[in-house]
């Protein structure tokens, strides 16, 4: 029974995330997809790393327009692709990924990459995310709280949205979630298959993007609060050899070009801003001109503050804190994606927590965050004046209730929850093309 | 588990770790240099989708924008017959060959449509009012090609679309 509720939940993550996937996000609002592709296309068919970047340090840029779905027509912005090898921006491993399977797909030219093809790998490996959520929140907090984690991780419209894209932080987030799992059981049965489990995840991580490097740094923290000095020893070394990959990489290729990049990319605008932390609560910019506000996002950030005694909870979120804001750049929403699946873990943990405890109160206004929010998002304010009356009853309502009957109050959070997961299935239902461009 | 063993152990891993690693860079060194050709990037580059709709109506499809780039911008603009203009506008950052039936064959690779179409009679274009015999007329920073089908006046034309 409890693995079926796993599995269901896994066929609901995918089918929500395979909706729509070539189209929302409308292909070409973030050219990045496809550079990413054409890097793992033009490894396998050139032994060269080709992509776009628009990043100095390289010895030359080949202005090109390559159609790839027709994105010159559409949401490509005014130039023509800056095309660079060898390619160094991020380490080579989603491009393997994505391009990988469009060359399996029949893809031999960069045109050939179009977006119902390169995300597919990404609607599995969210697919996959949403196990991970389910595995590393029961590990540390119980079966409940994994499902529920799950639930509300396979059903959040910035998750799942964004889970489809090909972007670095997609490739970080399982393969550090892979890592904390690994660390979590490590230190529950002191078995060193998981550390080394967890050490080869986090450096993996950052072949995906650099970013990743917080796999590292959360897990040395993790570990050394543990007085465990030296498992960090270990842990360290084995993720740290996995990274010196792209150094090595960098060196097959072309090592001055590879220096000058990542000289270049200290250099960028530090775009985010001092409300970086702000932004990161109340208003996620999907893409550089899509915002899709998500009120999970709030209620986990709330939820977090409250269980932040938990260690597996406070120091990723902290550590990929610090990576955000020492990286900075442009807002994009993909460089927070990271903060999802551990926020959620705090939320789905918060919610069983006010279950058993009886903190009911606390558990519906966290519900009502989201639950509220996507009320809005599903009915025009004018058409919601005739369900007014009911809102206003229902909510004093319910509040009076839990004053009243606890036992009731209890129904009343389920009630709650799946209300809330509820709106987040038919807000998703709304989200194809048409609906997507209304999005501001 | 002691110091010495922790030494050890990361010792063997990494030589290991590290003498495969040299392994693969000298067979990715290897798999470049036997695949890598300018004429095979090339390819990738500008051949379009094998699925790719390719057609006949040069107003269907267009290309967007104003280009930033400190080398200039053209605009090819077709006037079609069924009352539907396409404005296309074009860096001059990524046209490699200035010429006019360059940049024809080169719009109709990134557009879909056959250049022929354009250089071979079936329509007239005139850059700066003045009709464009020679195929090979370099195009200027900022001039605008406006191709009408032949017969049509362009100024008519232009002041319907």
């Amino acid at each position: 029974m409890k693995t079926i509720a796993v599995v269901m939940v896994m066929i609901m993550a995918f089918w929500l995330r395979y909706q729509n996937h070539a189209t929302v996000p409308l292909p070409g609002q973030s050219l990045d997809e496809y550079s990413y592709s054409w890097v793992g296309l033009s490894l396998i068919r050139l032994g060269m790393p080709v992509g776009i970047s628009g990043i100095g340090g390289y010895p030359f840029s080949d202005m090109r327009y390559i159609n790839v779905d027709r994105v010159f027509q559409s949401t490509a912005e005014n130039n023509p692709v800056s095309i660079n090898y060898p390619w160094f921006d991020h380490p080579p491993l989603l491009g393997l990924l994505s391009g990988g399977y469009a060359y399996l797909r029949g893809a031999r030219v960069f045109e050939e990459t179009s977006s119902w093809v390169i995300r597919k790998p990404m609607v599995v490996l969210g697919t996959i995310t949403v196990l991970l959520v389910f595995a590393l929140a029961a590990v540390n907090f119980g079966y409940l709280a994994g499902l529920i984690s799950a639930i509300i991780y396979a059903t959040m419209p910035l998750a799942v949205v964004g889970s489809r894209m090909v972007q670095g932080e997609n490739g970080v987030i399982p393969m550090w979630l892979l890592s904390l799992l690994g660390l979590s059981l490590f230190l529950k049965k002191k078995n060193y298959r998981w550390l080394i489990t967890a050490a080869i995840a986090a450096g993996i991580a950052t072949l995906f993007k650099l970013s990743g490097i917080v796999a590292i740094i959360s897990g040395l923290v993790i570990l050394g609060q543990k007085k465990k000095f030296k498992e960090m020893v270990v842990f360290g070394a084995i993720a740290l050899s996995w990274t010196s990959l792209f150094v090595i990489y960098g060196m097959v290729y072309d090592w001055e070009t590879f220096v000058n990049v990542w000289r270049a990319n200290t250099g960028r605008v530090y775009n985010i801003g001092a409300a970086a932390f702000y932004n990161l609560m109340v208003q996620i910019k999907l893409t550089h001109d899509k915002t899709l506000t998500d009120a999970w996002t709030l209620a986990g950030w709330i939820a977090w503050f409250l269980a932040i005694k938990k260690s597996i909870l406070a120091i990723p979120v902290v550590s990929y804190l610090a990576v955000y804001i020492l990286l900075g750049s442009h807002p994009y929403g993909w460089y927070a994606l990271p903060f999802w699946p551990i926020l959620t873990i705090a939320l789905g943990k918060t919610l069983v927590d006010c279950f058993k405890e009886k903190r009911i109160l606390t558990g519906l206004l966290l519900l009502l965050i989201p639950l509220g929010q996507n009320i809005t998002k599903l009915v025009e304010i004018n058409d919601f004046q005739k369900y007014a009356t009911w809102w206003r009853v229902g909510v004093v309502g319910v509040l009076l209730g839990i004053l009243w009957r606890q036992k009731t109050s209890r129904v009343l959070l389920v009630a709650g929850f799946l209300a809330a997961v509820y709106l987040n299935w038919r807000y998703l239902g709304l989200m194809n093309i048409d609906f997507w461009y209304k999005v501001n | 588990m002691s110091w010495r063993r922790v030494v050890r152990y990361l010792f063997w891993y990494l030589v290991v770790f590290y003498g495969l690693a040299v392994i693969g860079a000298a067979g990715l060194k290897a798999y470049k240099e036997k695949h890598f050709t300018k004429e095979k990037l090339e390819e990738m580059l500008t051949v379009p989708a094998g699925w790719r709709d390719q057609t006949n109506d040069v107003c269907k499809y267009f290309v967007h924008g104003d280009p930033t780039m400190g080398a200039g911008f053209i605009k090819v603009i077709f006037y079609c017959n069924n009352q539907k203009k396409a404005v296309n506008t074009l860096s001059l950052e990524a046209i490699k060959e200035r010429k006019f039936s360059e940049i024809i064959t080169s719009l109709g690779k990134i557009l879909g449509f056959e250049p022929k179409l354009v250089l071979e009679g079936q329509w007239e274009c005139y850059v700066d009012q003045k009709l464009l015999v020679d195929k090979s007329t370099i195009i200027k920073n900022k001039q605008i090609i406006e191709c009408v089908r032949p017969g049509m006046n362009l100024n008519e034309v232009r002041a319907k679309l």
